[in-house]
């Protein structure tokens, strides 16, 4: 300026009395400043660009939070390099709750996670992702569940104030010989053991003990003494010919499901190249979505799952000339004896796995794997697997330590100890001087201690993750933290007297310890960069572990004491949505229906059908009143509503973990009863034994799908409706279009035949010969058969019903959560439902998936009945949904062949025109039917302005009073083929997947254009398995679905 | 071209001393005086039912459809089977005067005009669903095909839904054009005896400033006669058309080629046997038995019989078609609508609708009055369940039994129902009040020429034209032609 | 208007009223207009009238209709909105028959009902010329239009053939220009014939009648009010109530005196007559029966 000749105005300025060009503010924008310090100082300049963001984000919110008009906008002052408007960026990250391993992609629209997919470079989940992966997004912006602030007794405390006040406590106690205990459940990240340890050293008297709220330990013991180590081998369910299960959820629940998921279906996917597929049988009592995909299902009462392992022991001993054990089974293992046969022949090539917590069963399973020589093919321990940790009897010995006063002070590290472990930790816990929880949202724990440290939600934090041995992953944060919390790491650090943030500590570590472990990178910075961008890493390595026999007749009268039969047996189990409880206050796992009952939001105990008949106790399908029992369960009276579930065994009840939530924010949304209650970890008996029941009245379930089954009386008699179509492996073998066949009229024809006669439609050219146009019916198949046409091949042989396909597409697309009141009024919204449906014994059924969604009909009847052309065909053969042309006249939910068009009957998300409706509780309930769990509350829903941030900006909210489905994320095929167009080349299949087909951890969905005939899908339509559903009404779906092959054997249906 | 009426044939007007100002005096009556104290009764119930149903529609609009029991796959229930039912109703009025007046079926004097109200009432009522049946009421603009700034916008001309919105409408204009054409020179009539200057001005203004010229009643005759001919298919269409909101989908049992006919022949029935419960009860209140003879009420109930018997015909031929296809979904779709959940509503249909009205094939019964309301009371309830069932049962349970649902209404459901029949009753009573419930010219003509053979000829006599009344009502006029007078 | 002035007759029976209209004929008179309450079969035939083209009016309608209703579906299905819609061509005929046949059965109807109300002229708040208030009633009326120049000859015959034709009543009605409908009876002038008076006589009588001298109409009015008795203006019974006296005739009476029932049911031959003159409505106290009604109405 000094330099520049100076032009003056008035006569005061030219003489400087007066500043001329003011400061329009008193100082400059604090913002600028710290950015530009950040800058220049090239610390972390993610981290602060995330605070920045975060800073803007959390304003919005809060300044959201107010009732005053406020532009929700956050403009950028300076763009950060990384962020273009609209596009999204995609950051590798992990999710590790509780054990549960899951490599993930988390993508972002400027600054926000809106969605959370798998990761397809991991060499654990491969690209799938578990439905809890992706719930865990919502519970980040759960407002009214997060801890905002650490707190003292339930009064706020400053941070320094807190750091001040443990710190000299914990010398103290460190002084005085008391134990600290930290008390945690399955941690992955090794550098979190590394500040445990760090803090150890600093106070001595320190114990870090492992707990799962579902308990593997006695599995874990059992390894330990067959292999010396404390760790699960590497299951590879790919690799087995036969998989037995006896009471493994390993497609659910059991370890890690979506890695396990990826490998079963390789195996048993089937092609014209690939003409094996291995054999599943599960021994269980509950049905498992294991057991749902089996070939063959053998159900025994809880009290015989771990006798059947015995059996198979004696049966396989024998064979190999060993002396069997010790065997009072007293019920009927006629079945078991011939899957033995089967394991028997199948040697090497087998894999049994049990779901038992019984170390006695787990050292019995251990023997028969290695009796039949699996351990080096399906079973591994060149790479041993940590997704449990937890040590029940350190539990143990801590519980005795806290009530004998020894315990100064605990510390809770991911675990929700009062929820799980109940009213003996709360009595152990009264009496430690103080407590502490490091705790993201309110839990039963975080009520109860002294102290609460709020930490990160993990995708604010940085962190690392060990799921096996030579894999090692990043957690990095995808936005900066929202509330004033702390990761509980950092907090350890401090308190030992480290200032390092974690972030570094972590590089620290890792340059430490993986550094010289590894030979891929030389320097650390490509390693870090490397493990941060691809999300994990993997070393080679081998190591092995060598079988010790234990004595098993010690284990086999162990097992004898434990399956302690009655009359009545309760088996708790896991839920899919649920799991242990972690996430039971996030209303999209509520929402998501249960795979088998199909039921959401409720908890209730599973029985078998013949039973509840025999009791009374079925429930009126018509207004979906079900009997509400009690029962006494050991010291617990649980009363809960009970469902009839094909497939459990008489006099067998199920009832799930993770329920009965109390003094959590969103207490209402996992209502019923909690199971852990009954829990007893010092036994290992995994039944219990119940009595008194009495029926308590009436209660209506949110049920999505009632028990209707395919086969049916018409005026022409009793006929099955080849909606899902499956056939035996052998009648595939020989025809590879077996069963695959359609009604026309009194006759089923092959649906090759069919296609030959009748593909033209009533407006096409019934001569048409152009191969090109002819798959194509209607008027417009030029146009289709030109260019793209999309379309979905999904192969029932893969699908295991898991859901993860479900909450994908509820995220991506903004489908609104509707709550309780309105899925029990068959209001649920989902574009993408998982059909179940059951065939054969009503005791012992079949279950079949089949993934539902818009169907894209190429002649589809909805888009002719709209009376506003709101739906209509693309030239790329979507049927679109303009939802703001959309009057609702719901004419084309009612003519849709497939039911798959869901209407908005209220304002779910709070995008209504009559802005009055201020926001849609989930316990809303329009129909004036109080429940008998008494008041509505206003519920997480879509509706908090925090919670909005979740929704993805591609897709339009829809409001009241219009229809929505599936779009095959068209958004998706946009920005795909934008891509391909900025790079000026052909579409790659690889440009578009759409969020079920990604979320999939079996790879069943398949898409892409099927006018090309290259591509995956076009190949799956080429197969001869393929068949759209109800196609004899001449839809002309986008969907094709592959035929369910299962490989049975004569017996198995006897 | 030429008429014989047989002389046995009951007389139309019936009672002592019937003169053309006994006539005007009777219907009139009812304009003049204040009512009765049943008036008020019923107006006062009626009104109820109508704020309670208003109450319940803007409920509706303020909260969203899914204050009614519908669900993802019953998306249609309550609402669309109100629609129908009321649109059947809806065609009796223009049938009795339509079609009755091209087969020259004179017997229909004595209930057109309430007939033709009664149309007009209940097309009302029926195009108030699919307005509150929207879940975007405010946007139902959409729905016409208007020149537009948002690009080129335009209707889907393929959905049965557009089709409705122009039948419907269509058929309340031509209803009404043809109700009011009719009631010009009534209201004359009242003008001119009126008293009052307020109330001759109002009845002025209605009659249109109506004389009764030649000139004037030659057009009205032809208009007349050109509107019943156009009146006659659209009664037809609209129903065909109503019918193809069911016909051209796909779901079993509504995709069916019998539909058209069916709906036509079932609106007939119900349409007729709301005429009878409304006039059944008018004759009693107003004291017009003179006029809505026992003889109407036989004719009534024979056309009754004939269509519900065409209607059972009807059910049948669906349940045979069905078992003949072969298709599997079309054979269980009328299986389940029989013996599946819903067997008690096809119960009451069939039981309501094809067997009570068979006992009209006696007479004793076709001319019992207190039967003939009871049952035409069955034969509305009949109906309602008839559109219940094909709607409900045919969504409730489709192709794929996982989307499966049962139906339950909620209070919503069930008062805006009860609402539209409040609606319905009170415009009818200030109908009954206010307008003149028979059509006075209409009775006058056939009184003219069917009030006593005798009078005529004792005319004749003084004229000593005798000869030209032989044997026929017509008159020979100078140039020897004979216009029939029964043509009416 | 070319004519505010109408002879009236009025015919009790739609038979006498043919009758009239074929003797009208055969006399060449020629009827301007001819009013009934119902429509009388044969007459437009008897008068000689054209067809209605009506109809035909109505086919030009519903042809443009149809012609509407298809090309604007075509235009908008095939060129400015084509859609892919379930597969359906975009010229889609069958699915454009519903709509094209509704629009057929609209333009037809609205169309041919206004053309009906504008050929007849009835709007809302047209102000007809009601000749009598029982046309629309039980009376059949022809009525003939009458000025200051028709000769008396011509209207002597006409009130000659309605009589002989069995008229009922037979009267001249005029009206104002800015006529009021609720004053119509201010302009019913004269009855010209007395049953069997000659019209000559008759149109005498009615000059006559114009020039009455005021002692004449004192002299009447004393006859009058001698026969009926006078009463106080105060305790007047409302008129109206017979039938046959209007806002109009009341006032008339007023003037007179007659105020109560009591004195109409005490008009007298002469006390009638002199009623008659002063207000010149002749014959209409013995036809309507007013002693009758007012005895009544006393006894009520």
């Amino acid at each position: 300026m000094a330099n520049k000749k100076q032009y003056w105005l008035t006569l005061e300025a030219k003489k400087g009395e007066v500043n001329e060009n003011p400061k329009e503010f008193g100082s400059d924008l604090p913002v600028l400043n710290s950015l530009s310090e950040t800058i220049s100082t090239q610390k972390s300049g993610r981290r602060d660009f995330l605070k920045m963001l975060g800073f803007g984000v959390t304003a919005a919110a809060v300044a959201a939070a107010c009732e005053m008009p406020v532009r929700k906008s956050i403009p950028y002052v300076i763009k950060p390099e990384e962020i273009t408007p609209g596009v999204p960026n995609y950051y590798a990250s992990a999710y590790t709750k509780g054990g549960y391993y899951n490599s993930i992609l988390v993508k972002t629209r400027e600054g926000r996670p809106i969605m959370v997919e798998g990761n397809p470079d991991s060499s654990v989940t491969s690209g799938g992702v578990n439905p809890k992966s992706i719930g865990a997004l919502l519970s980040l912006y759960d407002e009214a569940a997060r801890i905002k602030a650490p707190m003292k007794n339930g009064a706020a405390i400053s941070w320094t104030d807190l750091d001040a006040e443990i710190s000299t406590s914990l010398a103290a106690l460190a002084a005085s010989g008391k134990t600290i205990a930290i008390l945690s459940s399955t941690i992955l990240s090794p550098s979190t053991k590394k500040v445990i340890e760090k803090f150890a050293s600093v106070y001595p008297t320190t114990k870090h003990v492992q707990f799962d709220a579902i308990s593997y330990s006695g599995a874990l013991d059992a390894n330990e003494e067959s292999f010396g180590k404390r760790a699960f081998p590497e299951y590879h369910f790919d690799k087995a010919e036969l998989i037995v299960s006896v009471a493994a959820d390993f497609l659910g629940t059991w370890l890690s499901p979506t890695e396990f998921a990826a490998d079963y279906a390789q195996g048993r996917k089937l092609s014209a190249d690939k003409k094996s597929m291995s054999r599943h049988i599960q021994i269980e009592s509950i049905p498992t979505l294991a057991g749902a995909s089996a070939d063959l299902r053998i159900p025994v009462k809880a009290s015989e799952e771990d006798l059947a392992v015995i059996k198979l022991y004696n049966i396989l001993a024998k064979k190999a000339g060993l002396s069997s054990l010790s065997d009072n089974a007293s019920f009927d293992a006629s079945k078991i004896e011939a899957v033995a046969e089967e394991l028997w022949a199948a040697k090497g090539k087998s894999l049994v796995v049990s779901g038992s917590n019984n170390k006695a069963t787990q050292l019995v399973v251990n023997a028969i794997n290695e009796l039949l020589g699996n351990y080096g093919s399906a079973l591994s321990w060149e790479r041993a697997t940590y997704y449990r940790q937890g040590d029940d009897k350190e539990l143990g010995a801590l519980l005795a330590d806290m009530n004998a006063s020894k315990v100064g002070a605990v510390l809770v590290l991911d675990a929700n100890p009062v929820y799980t472990l109940g009213s003996a930790f709360e009595t152990a816990l009264s009496k430690v001087e103080w407590s502490l929880d490091f705790s993201e949202r309110r839990t039963e724990t975080s009520e109860f201690v002294t102290y609460v440290c709020p930490t990160n939600h993990f995708l604010e934090s940085w962190d690392d993750a060990q799921a096996k041995d030579g894999v090692y992953a990043t957690i990095q944060p995808t936005i900066s933290p929202l509330f004033a919390t702390r990761q509980a790491q950092e907090s350890l650090l401090l308190w030992a007297g480290d200032n390092t943030s974690y972030y570094d500590f972590i590089r620290a570590n890792w340059k430490e310890s993986l550094l010289g472990a590894q030979n891929k990178f030389s320097g650390f910075e490509a390693l870090w960069t490397n493990a941060v961008h691809d999300g994990e890493l993997t070393f080679d390595l081998t190591s092995s572990a060598s079988f010790v026999a234990s004595d098993l007749n010690a284990a086999a009268s162990a097992i004898a004491k434990a399956s302690n039969a009655s009359e009545l047996e309760i088996k708790l189990y896991e839920k899919v949505q649920i799991g242990d409880g972690t996430l039971s206050d996030n209303p999209w796992m509520q929402e998501l229906s249960d795979p088998l009952t199909r039921i959401t939001w409720d908890d209730y105990f599973v029985a078998s059908p013949k039973w509840m008949e025999e009791k009374g106790l079925m429930h009126n399908s018509k207004n979906r009143e079900y009997q509400v029992v009690s029962l006494n369960v050991g010291d617990q009276v649980y009363t809960l509503p009970i469902v009839a579930l094909a497939g459990v065994p008489y006099g067998v009840l199920g009832m799930a973990y993770g329920y009965g939530r109390r003094n959590t924010t969103h207490e209402e949304y996992s209502r019923g009863e909690n199971a852990y209650k009954v829990v007893d970890r010092a036994s290992s008996s995994v039944v219990y034994a119940a009595s008194g029941l009495a029926v308590q009245g009436g209660h209506k379930i949110g049920i999505v799908q009632q028990e209707y089954g395919l086969e049916h009386f018409g005026l022409g008699g009793e006929k099955t409706r080849k909606i899902v179509k499956e056939t035996t492996l052998t009648a595939w073998m020989e025809d590879a279009a077996s069963e695959n066949d359609i009604n026309f009229g009194h006759e089923w024809m092959p649906r090759k035949d069919w296609i030959e006669k009748y593909s033209n439609s009533l407006y096409g050219d019934e001569t048409n010969d152009n191969p090109a146009t002819k798959e194509y019916g209607g008027a417009h198949a030029g146009v289709l058969a030109n260019g793209h046409h999309w379309g979905m091949g999904i192969d029932l042989n893969s699908c295991i019903g898991c859901g993860a396909c479900v909450v994908a597409c509820n995220v991506e697309n903004n489908v609104p959560i509707v709550g309780r009141n309105e899925v029990r009024r068959a209001h649920d919204m989902n574009w993408l439902r998982i059909d179940k449906y059951h065939t054969g014994d009503e005791e012992n059924p079949q279950v079949i998936f089949q993934p539902m969604m818009c169907q894209h009909c190429d002649n589809a009847p909805c888009e002719n009945v709209c009376p506003v052309a709101a739906t209509n065909h693309s030239t790329e053969g979507l049927n679109q949904m303009t939802y703001n042309r959309c009057i609702g006249t719901r004419y084309c939910a009612n003519n849709c062949p497939y039911k798959v068009r869901r209407f908005n009957w209220f304002d779910y998300q709070g995008a209504d025109s009559f802005s009055s409706n201020k926001g849609f509780a989930l316990d809303n309930d329009f129909d004036g039917n109080q429940t008998e769990y008494g008041d509505k509350e206003a519920g997480l829903g879509l509706h908090s302005p925090m919670a909005k941030m979740v929704l993805n900006p591609d897709v339009t909210v829809r409001s009241r009073g219009v229809i929505e489905k599936c779009s095959f994320c068209v958004q998706r095929i946009q920005l795909g083929k934008l891509e391909a167009k900025k790079a000026n080349r052909a579409l790659n299949e690889k440009d578009i997947t759409t969020a079920c087909q990604s979320a999939c951890p079996t790879n069943a969905i398949t898409f892409g254009d099927t006018n090309n005939k290259e591509t995956s899908v076009s190949k799956v339509w080429a197969d001869p398995r393929a068949f759209g559903v109800i196609e004899e009404i001449h839809t002309l779906p986008s969907v094709r679905y592959l035929t369910k092959v299962r490989n049975q054997k004569d017996g198995d249906l006897a | 071209m030429s008429h014989y009426e047989s002389p046995i044939r009951e007389p139309l007007i019936q009672g002592e001393n019937i003169t053309y100002t006994k006539i005007t005096d009777d219907i009139v009556a009812t304009t003049e005086k204040a009512p009765p104290l049943s008036w008020w009764i019923g107006f006062g119930i009626s009104a109820a039912f109508a704020l309670l149903g208003v109450v319940a529609i803007l409920w509706t609009i303020w909260q969203g459809i899914g204050t009614w029991g519908l669900n993802k796959t019953v998306n249609w229930a309550w609402d669309i089977t109100n629609f129908v039912w009321w649109v059947g109703i809806g065609h009796a009025g223009t049938l009795i005067s339509a079609v009755l007046l091209l087969f020259r079926q004179k017997w229909r004097t004595g209930i057109n005009r309430a007939a033709e109200a009664m149309t007009i009432f209940a097309v009302i009522c029926a195009g108030l669903f699919p307005l509150i049946h929207m879940g975007r009421l405010w946007m139902g603009f959409f729905i016409f095909p208007y020149p537009n700034t948002r690009g080129p916008l335009w209707v889907n001309f393929n959905s049965p839904l557009l089709w409705d919105v122009f039948a419907i409408s269509t058929y309340l204009t031509v209803s009404l054009l043809f109700w009011y054409s009719g009631l010009m020179p009534d209201f004359a009539t009242i003008r001119d005896r009126a008293k009052g200057k307020v109330r001759k001005a109002i009845y002025n203004a209605l009659s249109f400033g109506w004389t009764g010229t030649a000139r004037q009643w030659q057009r009205f005759e032809s208009l007349s006669l050109i509107l019943a001919g156009l009146a006659t298919p659209l009664v037809l269409s609209v129903h065909t058309i109503v019918s193809f909101d069911f016909a051209t989908s796909v779901i079993p049992g509504w995709h069916t080629t019998i539909f058209p006919p069916y709906f036509v022949a079932g609106a007939i029935f119900s349409g007729f046997a709301m005429v009878e419960t409304l006039m059944i009860i008018t004759r009693k209140v107003l004291k017009l038995e003179n006029y809505i003879t026992v003889g109407h009420i036989e004719s009534m109930n024979k056309i009754i019989v004939l269509t519900g018997s065409i209607v059972g015909v009807a059910y049948i031929t669906e349940l045979v078609i069905a078992w003949y296809s072969g298709y599997l979904y079309e054979q269980y779709a009328f299986a389940n609508r029989a013996t599946g959940e819903y067997w008690w509503a096809y119960a009451i249909m069939m039981g309501c609708n094809v067997i009570t009205p068979q006992l009209y094939w006696i007479k004793k019964f076709r001319r019992n009055i207190v039967l003939t309301f009871v049952l035409s009371i069955f034969v509305n309830i009949g109906m309602w369940f008839e559109r219940f069932v094909i709607i409900v049962t045919s969504l409730h349970n489709d192709f794929l039994p996982s989307s499966w649902l049962y139906f339950l209404p909620t209070w919503v459901d069930v008062a805006i129902y009860l609402g539209t029949l409040g609606i319905f009753m009170t415009l009818f009573l200030l109908f009954a009040r206010a307008f003149p419930v028979i059509a006075i010219a209409e009775v006058k003509s056939i009184f003219s020429v069917s009030s006593g053979e005798a009078r005529r000829r004792e005319l004749a006599k003084d004229k000593g034209l005798e000869a030209s009344y032989e044997g026929s009502f017509g008159t020979q006029y100078a140039d020897g032609k004979v216009t029939d007078t029964n043509n009416i | 208007m070319a004519s505010n002035k109408y002879i009236v007759g009025l015919f009790d029976h739609e038979d006498r009223l043919i009758d009239a209209v074929r003797a009208c004929k055969k006399e060449n008179v020629e009827i301007t207009d001819t009013l009934t309450p119902f429509p009388v079969h044969g007459l437009e035939h008897e008068l000689g009238y054209d067809d209605t083209r009506l109809h035909t009016a109505g086919f030009m309608f519903g042809i443009t209709g149809t012609f509407v209703a298809l090309s604007v579906m075509t235009w908008i299905s095939t060129s400015s909105y084509p859609l892919n819609i379930g597969g359906k061509p975009h010229f889609a005929l069958p699915s454009f028959i519903p709509i094209t046949f509704e629009l057929t059965v609209l333009f037809a109807a609205v169309g041919m009902v206004c053309v009906y109300c504008i050929r007849n002229g009835l709007f809302p708040g047209a102000v007809p010329r009601i000749l009598d208030e029982r046309i629309t009633d039980d009376r059949f009326a022809l009525s003939f239009e009458i000025d200051d120049h028709t000769p008396a000859s011509k209207m002597e015959k006409i009130v000659a053939l309605l009589k002989g034709a069995g008229a009922v009543d037979v009267k001249v009605k005029e009206f104002e220009d800015d006529m009021d409908m609720f004053e119509v009876e201010t302009s019913e002038v004269s009855d010209l014939l007395p049953s069997n008076q000659a019209p000559k006589a008759a149109n005498a009588k009615a000059e006559t009648k114009k020039v009455l001298s005021d002692e004449e109409v004192a002299a009447k009015k004393l006859t009058l009010l001698n026969a009926v008795g006078t009463v106080d203006a105060g305790s007047k019974d409302d008129l109206k109530e017979i039938k046959g006296i209007g806002p109009v005739y009341e006032e008339r009476l007023n003037e007179l005196g007659i105020f109560t029932f009591s004195q109409v049911a005490k008009l007298t031959v002469e006390a009638r007559e002199a009623v008659e003159d002063l207000t010149g409505f002749p014959g209409r106290v013995e036809r309507e029966d007013w002693i009758g009604q007012a005895k009544e109405l006393m006894n009520r």
